[in-house]
């Protein structure tokens, strides 16, 4: 009995948490399906389909331009942040060097500062290089908050390697960037998704950076598109879009993690040191 | 042609001083142990040789040629790494190519060479398979598979044994015994077992650790494992060598006659051993040595000694004795083969043979003996 209780208690918070993150998302999806003045009553189903926010954000702005650089920004981010990532985490976590404390700690500070109290100097320098308005300026801002924990992850993750395993390496004669790439990644891989999708989602929903950095609308990435959607008037907020366009930038996250959730598997350096 | 030759070799790690003063010749094709206590550096040598530590000073060459700068890979050796140190995720099949490919060898050739070694292990079946399919002694053979593929002319063992278990490790101990005598590479094994050191060793290379490394240099003695067992050079080489460890008993030099030192032991016995001990002179402090199997009982013996029984130990094939000689600190071991009667508290004569006898000066270096190694084989009886 007093079993039964718990379990069902157990239970009754997991669905109390389910509801609590998942009904704003449910109810933007509901929203995004309604149509005209239905959009001001509360319902919890979909009573009917309408596909037509879905279409509008598409006819009415450049959404699909916004995606486009979305998805540009975000991967290049990722590809980039993973790239200093795993070389600086060589250096930081298997070679002695004088000061290596303090890079890290360095390292580590510089993601403790906020985005606003960069934001003017990031924007000197951003034009100064000629990239504002440009795509190429959104990648190098991003990195500033996506390589502190990248770093700091795939350091330690790089660290507990066995240090025999480089050195077997480098008794078969690889070089150090054979063995980064043939001997550590492969081992690295639940290390590398985790921070790899974690970088692609900030990048992703980023809106300061992206907001201030870039001026025209075909330049701009989807949280900075949907932010300045605009009706017909000004006194009209077209929630069925915004909410449309809401759920088409979420799917691809909500994608990516259900596709990578598999790979996030612990256990890949079982059989490289006794046991 | 793979001999190494160390000359004043140093290294040190900030400011400790590992190794001291190495001066070692390993000729093409012998079998060489290093052996020692724990932190004696070991294998740290070992990594010397491969390359994986730089030598803070002296001069190292492998086949003649001076290697002191080059990298591992280019020295012609190849490591056996006490974990295996296996690549997890590549099978059996790439982690004894890797090297290979690394090396850009043609994919025929990588691919004969693998199925070579692979054939010399009895491991074909297991190419296709990963690491952590394997078992221990499995990935044990791999291991030194990676290291065949190659062909080096030098093989460095760094304590491969010591995660088997025992009947495993005394079956991979002949194999590797074996592979030495068909592959005809040198070899260095680093092991701090003595069997392993005695049954694999053309040559034993037994290291100091803590002080006497920075006053004699971090060799104690080389040599074949016989001759360290019949004429360790001083009481760490006579102690370490040779298991339960060899009988010390001080006392002081009563008489010395050309090749034979008589010593009175605190109880008032008098020793004799056949050492030549014309070095010293009469009254000095000494200590005497006898191993635990070449005491035997009763007074037929060349010196006798009063002991009591302390304590026996049975192991069936024999038993060991461990007896308290009045004024000695610690106790005096005898083997006996098989059983035997001595039990706690019995008064017994040890007969300490001339010819079994080691001594050692106060300072623990030890006298000449004057029976050679050869005086103690047994002969074959046909």
């Amino acid at each position: 009995m007093k079993r039964l209780l718990g379990l069902s208690g157990f239970y009754l918070l997991v669905a109390a948490i389910i509801l609590y993150s998942v009904f704003p998302f449910y109810y933007a999806i509901v929203t995004s399906l309604k149509a005209g003045s239905q959009l001001f009553s509360v319902e919890y189903f979909p009573l009917t389909w309408n596909w037509d926010n879905y279409i509008s954000v598409f006819r009415e702005q450049p959404f699909a331009y916004n995606l486009l650089n979305s998805v540009l920004v975000s991967f290049a981010v990722v590809a980039l942040s993973l790239f200093f990532g795993v070389t600086a985490a060589f250096a930081l976590g298997r070679v002695q060097f004088r000061g290596r404390g303090l890079l890290l700690l360095t390292v580590l500070g510089v993601s403790m500062f906020p985005q606003v109290a960069v934001l003017s100097g990031m924007f000197e320098l951003i034009r100064s290089l000629g990239l504002y308005n440009n795509l190429l300026g959104l990648v190098i801002s991003y990195m500033i908050f996506t390589l502190p924990f990248t770093v700091w992850v795939l350091t330690t993750f790089m660290r507990d390697l066995p240090k025999e395993l480089e050195e077997a390496a480098i008794m078969d004669g690889a070089t150090p960037w054979e063995i980064i790439v043939k001997v550590f990644m492969p081992l690295m891989w639940p290390a590398l998704v985790t921070t790899g999708l974690l970088a692609f989602i900030a990048a992703w929903n980023e809106f300061l950076f992206a907001l201030t950095f870039t001026l025209t609308n075909t330049q701009r990435t989807v949280p900075v598109a949907i932010a300045l959607i605009s009706g017909a008037s000004q006194y009209e907020l077209p929630w069925g879009n915004i909410m449309a366009a809401s759920v088409i930038v979420t799917l691809p996250v909500v994608v990516l993690v259900l596709i990578f959730q598999r790979r996030i598997v612990s256990g890949l350096t079982a059989g490289a040191v006794k046991g | 042609m793979a001999d190494i030759r160390m000359r004043n070799v140093h290294k040190s790690f900030k400011d400790v001083r590992v190794i001291e003063r190495v001066d070692l010749d390993i000729e093409d094709g012998e079998f060489a142990v290093f052996v020692g206590p724990s932190g004696c550096g070991k294998s740290t040598l070992l990594r010397l040789v491969a390359g994986l530590e730089d030598i803070t000073s002296g001069d190292m060459s492998i086949g003649g040629k001076k290697v002191n700068n080059v990298p591992p890979s280019q020295r012609g050796v190849a490591m056996v790494f006490q974990s295996y140190a296996l690549y997890p995720h590549m099978t059996i099949f790439d982690n004894m190519a890797f090297g290979l490919k690394i090396a850009k060898e043609d994919n025929a050739e990588i691919r004969t060479r693998v199925q070579w070694a692979a054939k010399i292990l009895q491991m074909e079946h297991l190419l296709e398979r990963l690491p952590k399919e394997l078992s221990g002694g499995q990935r044990q053979r791999v291991a030194i598979g990676r290291a065949i593929v190659r062909k080096p002319g030098v093989f460095l063992f760094d304590e491969p044994l010591s995660n088997l278990d025992a009947a495993l490790r005394v079956q991979t101990r002949i194999e590797i015994s074996k592979l030495h005598h068909d592959l005809g590479a040198s070899m260095i094994y680093v092991t701090h077992d003595q069997v392993e050191a005695m049954t694999l060793a053309d040559k034993i290379v037994l290291l100091n650790a803590g002080k006497p490394v920075i006053e004699d240099g971090s060799v104690a003695q080389v040599g074949p494992p016989l001759e360290l067992y019949h004429h360790p050079v001083n009481l760490f080489v006579a102690g370490f060598i040779g298991s339960p460890k060899m009988n010390f008993l001080a006392g002081r030099l009563a008489q010395i006659e050309p090749g034979r030192a008589t010593v009175t032991l605190p109880d008032g016995s008098m020793v004799r051993a056949a050492v030549d001990a014309t070095a010293a002179k009469p009254g000095d402090a000494v200590t005497l040595g006898i191993r635990p199997e070449h005491v035997v009982l009763g007074a037929g013996a060349d010196s006798s000694v009063q002991a009591e029984v302390a304590y026996v130990e049975r192991l069936g094939e024999s038993s060991f004795i461990y007896t308290q000689v009045q004024g000695i600190e610690n106790s005096v071991i005898l083997r006996q083969e098989g059983d035997t009667a001595a039990k706690m508290g019995d008064r017994l004569t040890l007969g300490l043979a001339m010819h079994h006898c080691h001594l050692f000066n106060e300072k623990g270096r030890a006298f000449k003996r004057l029976i050679g190694a050869a005086a103690e084989t047994k002969p074959v009886i046909q």
